[in-house]
């Protein structure tokens, strides 16, 4: 599959130059997921959602992680074994890794995990959080696809 | 609601007011597009729905 290297943001503005309101409002969610979730951890899931989904990640950064270790990210395909992620760090991954696969099918364990490390709060923050980063993700990748201009 | 799924995000649970804005927002937006005709647009927001265990 063919994919522009322009940042997410620009392939954004390009295809919705004709919907400004739905723009800003997915700039706007983007921001605000940002906000409401730690940016390390959110930044790890990011990384994971884009190995599976075959999204360049440098294509959608944009937000610090002040504290992501380079060792992290070596060893994020082998989170489950590494000992370079913390407990909340696991809870979210295997999260995250079921939402991308099949969120339907989503165990309570995996749900309530979360819930423990991160309170409820934090678990509906995240969950939210993951369907707007995944989600900017899903459409650059289906409008590269689409949308001769964008894959360009 | 009775007879409805257990629900796995505890009572009380707040989101981020920025979040929850904006989400709403966009969610909104998106719906109200006139691109695609209004049965084709909720058959997909019913599949979607579906796919994210969704039952609103």
């Amino acid at each position: 599959m063919t994919l522009c290297t322009a940042h997410t943001d620009d392939v954004f503005r390009q295809v919705l130059a004709h919907q400004p309101d739905v723009l800003a409002a997915l700039s706007d969610a983007h921001e605000a997921a940002w906000l409401a979730v730690d940016n390390d951890l959110l930044e790890l899931c990011r990384l994971r959602i884009a190995s599976l989904l075959g999204f360049p990640p440098a294509l959608g950064a944009g937000h610090g992680a002040p504290q992501l270790r380079a060792e992290q990210v070596a060893e994020l395909s082998q989170w489950p074994t590494s000992a370079a992620f913390s407990t909340a760090q696991r809870a979210c991954l295997a999260y995250t890794e079921q939402y991308i696969v099949d969120v339907a099918a989503m165990p309570a364990e995996l749900v309530a995990a979360v819930l423990a490390e991160l309170g409820a709060d934090g678990l509906l923050n995240f969950a939210n959080a993951l369907l707007v980063v995944e989600q900017r993700m899903r459409l650059h990748l289906m409008w590269a696809r689409l949308l001769p201009a964008v894959a360009a | 609601m009775s007879g409805g799924p257990e629900p796995r995000i505890p009572a009380g649970a707040r989101m981020h007011d920025d979040l929850r804005r904006s989400v709403n927002r966009w969610q909104s937006l998106v719906i109200a597009l006139g691109a695609v005709d209004e049965f084709t647009t909720e058959v997909v927001r019913l599949r979607a729905a579906q796919h994210h265990d969704c039952h609103t």
